[in-house]
Order: C-alpha cells, then structure tokens, then sequence
C-alpha cells in the first residue's frame, strides 16, 4: 500500500473490530488501524483532548471508519463534529454499519459523510466490501491536505 | 263626488219633505178657501132664500091687510100676521148673515128701512080701519102710498139680489179656480216628490252598489288576511324552534309555540297570560327577566349562548336564545320576541366529542409511544441482531479457512451449515424490516410510473445475477400508473424474484407481466409456468412466515408476497392468485385511485 497513514476505526463490537481486521488482513491492507470504542474515544483522538492530549493533530488519519450506533456519543453526532470543525473537516469518513433504515442514510449523507456501507452478514461478502473500500480510500481517493 | 252618502240622502229627504209640506199647506189651504168658498155661496144662496121669503111674506102680508080690509073678516089677518113674523124671522136671519158682510148689511139696512116703511103702512091702514073705519082706511089705500112703498121694498130686494148674485157668481168662479189649481198643484208637487225620491233611490241604490262593492272586497281581503294569518300561525307553531312572545310591561306570555310546549313541558293554555314566576325557580326566573328587561331596554338583540331551564317534568335542559324587542310606531319596545334552541343533547354530545377526543389524544400519545418503541425496536433488530450473526458467520468462515486441513468433510458440512442459517437469519431479519418499513412509511405519489420499465430492469437484474437460466420474459410495454414508485418496485421486485425462484427447475421457463381492462378496472397480472400451487392454500399465500415449499425445494422466508400484499393494499387495489401444482402460477393485482393526501390520513 502506498500510503501509510492510519485507518481510524470507531467501533465498540469486538467481535466486529476483529472481524473487520482480519478483512484488512486478507485484502493486504496494511496500514496502521486505530480502533475506537465510542463515540468520546473517537472526538478525543481526533481533536487531541482527553487521553489524546499529546497527540499530533497534523497526524491525519487516512479514512475513519465509523459505526452509527456508539456507546456514550452516537456515530452521527460525532459525524456532525468532524464536518464542523475546519482542522477535520475534510476528513474522509466511512460509515460502517449494521442499519438500513433510510433516515439514517439520508441523515448520515446529510452530514456529510463520503460513504455508507452496510455490514453484510456473509463474511465473504464483508471481505470483499472491505477490498472495496481499501482500494479507493487508501488508494484511488484523494483529499486537501 | 263630493259629501257622503248620508249628507245627499238627507238633502234629498230634506227637499223632499220641504215640497211635500209645500204641497200639504197648498193643499190644505186650498181645501180651506174651498170649504169657505162653498159656504159663502150658500150663504149667498141662503141670503137669496130669504130676500125671496121676504118678498113671498110682504106679497103675503099685504094680500091678509087687503082682504081684512075688504071683508073686515079677521080670519085674514092670520096670514098677515103670520108673514110678519116670517119676514122679522129672516131678516134676523140675513142680519146674522150679513154680519160679515158689509155691502150685504148697508144694502140690508136700507132693505129693512124700506120693509119697515112698507109694513108700518100696512099697519097704519088695519088700525084706521078699525078706529076710523073703512073708508078711512081705504082713503089711505087708495093712495098710490102704498104701492111706492112696495115698489121701494122690490127695488132693494133686487138690489141686494143683484149685489148677492154678483157675489155668488165671483165666489164660484174663486171657487171652480181653487180646484183647478189643486187639481194641477197635486200631480206637480206628487210628480216632483216621486222625482225626488227616485233621485235619492238611485243615489242609495248606486253608494249601495258601491258599498257592496267595496265589502266584497273587504271580504276578500279579509280572507287572504286571514289565510295569511293561518299560514303565519302555523309557521310559528311549527317552526322546529322554540317561539315565545312577551309583553313589553308585565312580560307574560303572549305566544307559546309547539316547539316552546315540547321543551318546557308546559302547554300554552298554562302559560299564556302569565310570567316566568309562574312556572320557573325564582333564580332562573330572575335571570330570565333581567335578560329581558336588558332587550327592552337596550331595544337590541341580546344572545344567550347557554341558560338553563327546568322544565315542567323537573328535567334541566340547556337553551341557546335570542331575545328581540318588537317596537311599536313610536318606536318604543311594546313586545318581547325569544327564540330558543335546545342544545341540551348538543351540550351533551360536545362533552361527549371531547371525552372521546380526549381519550383519542391518549389513545394517539399512547400510539405514538408505542410507534417509538416499534421504530427503536427494528432499529435495534437492524442494528443488533444482525451483530452476532456476523460474528457466527465470520468466525465459521475463519475456522473454514484457518483449519481447513484439519477439519474432515462432516465438520465443514456443520460449520457451512451455521454459516447458511445466520445468513438466512439475516434474512429473514431483513425481510421482517422491509414489512414494517412497508407498513410505516409515507406514500410518495408519482403520477406516472411505468410498471414495464421497472419489470424490464428486474429481468435485467436477475438475468445478470444467474446468467445460466433461460428464462423468457413477455412483459407488456407502456404500463404506466399513478402511486409511490419506490413501493411498487419492491412489489414488482418481489413478485417477479418470485416468479423467477419457482421456474427454476423448469428447462423452459416463461414469465410474463401484462394488463387487461375489466369492468372499466385495470387488471395487472404476473404469469409463470413454475411450480405453481394447491388452490386450497391461495388464501394462506399472503400471509407472513406461510410458506408452501420447504427451503430446500425453494429458499425464502414466506415474507415477500406479504410486503407485496401490504403494498398493493396501501394503494387502495387488490391482490389474488390462481395457480395450479406443476402448471404455474399467476398473480393478478389492481391499483386504486390514491392521493397524496389520502396515503397521508392512511398513514396516521
């Protein structure tokens, strides 16, 4: 892979985080995954409050991968965060997620997110969405530094 | 025309009497002058008589003195004296006659000079006879003395004769004049008296006529007025709300209508005449007159949205009035004029509307809560349930390719089977999600959708997806509908995914999606030569989770024909199969008119 930056991934199942790694694994990516489990974790990192206090904003993240349903602050809100602030804004931001109910769809794009793609349950049908998605925000996409 | 009737009939009596009285004193005097007339002609006649008698007795009286004288027989003396006395007789007689008369008694007074002279001569001649004897006497009668004397007593006799005809004559000339002008006088004045009366007559008969006339028409109008009365009366009495009228000073009732009688319970034999005191609580009938009195004085409607009243049966009812003051030419309020409408069962059904809604606003709260809850739930079936499946899924998938040495045959039958049913879970999840996503969401109406096209590209698709099947669609160009595009697709999708599943096994598969009219109804159906289905079942075919085939003949989850029943249904059309076991199945469906607003009440 070409660009090493890291994959952010907001995600509280854990099952769910080892299964969407072990997709990374199989598709080759390679980058550094930074995983997340709620929604506090998830601001904190990004704007280098918290925990993340000595954390190097200019540091950014390749993509954040990010479930809607989140423990403490939801997917959305965070979403919302991020578009709002200039130092994020132009963050790519994937939502990955379980739900396909049309409000959060439109509510998601609404924000401002850059995709939304639902897990499949057949894991080869994830493996290969996650192919997707590696080859064109890792590779394919560009952004404003 | 000027003066009333009564005014001419009595000039025209007036006139009338005045002839008629004219007439009688003409008359009456006339007969007057005739009565005197007749009696001074017999008393002309009676004056005459006596002049004749007279001048009989004097002949007579000288005829006795001359025989006595002649044959000194005193037997000749009777006639003598005899006619003296008669001739004394009349003229007392004449002198009583003549008192009226002058000219009568002048010429009698010389009549009666000369007769004396005559008769003294007489006397004078018996008595010298008898005392100087005859030939004295005939000395004296020898003398042409006494011949003068008689010839004096004839002269003025004729005279009074002549003076007395002359009269009589005149007197019946007066009166032959007096008839004759009675006689005129009578039918004159009879003549003028039946003009007159004539006159009046036709005068009466003609203001008679008039006057007849003119009833008639008072009668007329009397009847239209009284037939408008009627019909007035009965309006008010059968005007379907309550009608009272009071006086403007003591407030009794004047008019109680049927309508007032039905509400109050009082008739109006109770009422009339009396006031509110009578018959209400003296509360109500406080409130009653300071109403009425506010109308009487304000002289302006006065509204009473709600006032009760107790009936007579001791019921309260509520009674929505209007008060009107009816003014008299002077423009004060002589009367008091109530309408009044029982709202009582009108109150009663408000209060019931709002216990009803009240309840409905719980009802629909509660509704709303539970949507909630159902919007939470399938967001977390969504969300959640499908979670874990993914981690049996993915682990089994893992274990397959991470000891696929080590495992035999058996077990990676096991683990593809647990892999197959999280995905058919999955699945059913999904379909499950897809029915209330059905049932909740919002019609959107497009007004042209083209039910070909859409068939076409689910052809296309599945085509794509299994490009080893032959399978050949006939489906009908230009069908085109009104309602929400996205639900129709999923119908059709459904429907078609159907057809597709059950022709699998068939080396010749047809599927064919046309429309037909019937009964001015457009008629969609969808035809396969699949499987097909025991009739005994097509009512079972739409409901969720009812299947007809095992998974292994034919996977599914039984939830497809019951979205595509929800949709068809939530545009207001209907939906059926005919099928036969091995010879097909086909699937009819109508759509009805839908609006958007429609979709929307539908929707709540």
């Amino acid at each position: 892979m070409m660009h090493n930056k890291a994959i952010v991934l907001v995600e509280d199942n854990e099952d769910d985080e080892k299964l969407t790694l072990m997709a990374f694994e199989k598709n080759g990516i390679a980058n550094k995954i930074i995983v997340l489990r709620d929604g506090e974790e998830a601001l904190d990192y990004l704007f280098g409050t918290g925990p993340y206090a000595d954390r190097d904003l200019g540091d950014k993240p390749q993509v954040i991968m990010m479930d809607l349903k989140l423990p403490k602050i939801g997917g959305l809100e965070v979403l919302k965060k991020i578009r709002e602030d200039d130092r994020t804004k132009y963050l790519p931001v994937v939502i990955l997620t379980s739900s396909k109910e049309d409000q959060d769809i439109i509510q998601a794009y609404n924000l401002g997110t850059n995709a939304y793609v639902r897990k499949p349950v057949d894991f080869i049908h994830f493996i290969e969405a996650i192919k997707q998605l590696g080859l064109f925000w890792l590779i394919l996409n560009e952004y404003p530094r | 025309m000027n003066g009333s009737i009564q005014q001419k009939v009595a000039l025209g009596i007036g006139l009338v009497s005045f002839i008629l009285c004219l007439a009688i004193g003409f008359i009456y005097n006339s007969v007057i002058d005739s009565i005197q007339t007749r009696n001074k002609v017999l008393q002309s006649r009676q004056v005459l008589q006596d002049l004749n008698n007279i001048l009989v007795d004097i002949t007579e009286a000288e005829t006795g003195q001359r025989g006595y004288l002649l044959t000194e027989r005193p037997r000749y003396l009777i006639p003598y004296t005899t006619s003296i006395r008669d001739i004394q007789h009349n003229l007392d007689d004449l002198q009583l006659l003549a008192k009226q008369d002058s000219i009568l008694s002048k010429h009698l007074k010389l009549l009666e000079t000369a007769i004396h002279s005559k008769l003294s001569e007489l006397q004078k001649s018996i008595d010298l006879y008898r005392t100087k004897g005859k030939d004295a006497a005939m000395q004296v009668v020898l003398t042409d003395e006494g011949q003068k004397l008689m010839e004096e007593v004839r002269s003025r006799i004729g005279q009074v004769n002549d003076s007395e005809n002359i009269l009589l004559q005149s007197r019946r000339q007066q009166n032959l004049y007096n008839q004759q002008v009675t006689f005129v006088a009578l039918p004159v004045s009879g003549f003028i008296i039946f003009f007159l009366l004539g006159l009046v007559y036709w005068v009466v008969s003609r203001e008679s006529v008039q006057r007849e006339k003119a009833q008639q028409e008072l009668n007329q109008l009397n009847q239209v007025l009284q037939k408008n009365m009627t019909l007035l009366n009965s309006i008010i009495e059968n005007v379907p709300g309550m009608i009272f009228l009071k006086d403007a000073k003591e407030l009794r009732f004047q008019l109680f209508n049927k309508a007032a009688e039905d509400v109050v319970g009082f008739s109006s034999e109770e009422v009339l005449g009396k006031n509110d005191y009578d018959f209400f609580p003296k509360e109500q009938a406080d409130q009653f007159t300071s109403k009425d009195q506010q109308t009487l004085t304000l002289k302006t409607l006065v509204n009473i949205e709600e006032e009760e009243i107790l009936t007579k049966q001791g019921h309260t009812r509520i009674l929505r009035t209007k008060k009107v003051p009816i003014l008299n030419e002077k423009g004060d309020s002589a009367y008091l004029l109530g309408i009044s409408q029982d709202i009582t069962e009108f109150k009663r059904t408000q209060e019931h509307i709002q216990q009803l809604n009240h309840r409905l606003e719980g009802q629909v709260t509660h509704l709303n809560t539970l949507n909630k809850e159902l919007e939470s739930f399938s967001y977390s079936v969504s969300h959640d349930l499908r979670a874990p499946l993914r981690s049996i899924d993915g682990f089994s998938q893992a274990i397959l390719e991470s000891a696929e040495d080590k495992l035999d045959e058996t077990e990676k039958d096991y683990l593809r089977r647990v892999r197959t049913s999280s995905q058919q879970m999955a699945q059913l999840i999904d379909d499950l999600l897809n029915l209330s996503q059905v049932t909740r969401a919002e019609l959107n109406i497009d007004l042209r959708v083209n039910l070909s096209d859409i068939a076409c590209d689910i052809a296309t698709e599945l085509q794509r997806l299994e490009p080893n099947r032959h399978v050949s669609f006939e489906i009908e160009e230009g069908i085109i509908v009104k309602g929400d595009s996205g639900l129709l697709k999923v119908a059709l999708h459904n429907l078609i995914c159907n057809a597709w599943k059950f022709t699998s096994k068939q080396s010749e598969a047809v599927i064919s999606f046309k429309s037909y009219q019937q009964e001015d109804i457009q008629v969609f159906a969808l035809h396969d030569n699949g499987a097909g289905f025991n009739m005994a079942y097509a009512p079972k075919l739409f409901e969720a989770f009812q299947r007809l085939h095992t998974n292994k003949e034919f996977p599914g989850t039984g939830i497809g024909l019951a979205i595509v029943q929800k949709i068809i249904t939530r545009h207001r059309g209907k939906i059926w199969a005919e099928g036969q076991v091995d010879h097909g199945a086909t699937f009819y469906f109508t759509l009805g008119n839908v609006q958007q607003e429609e979709a929307r009440s539908d929707d709540a």
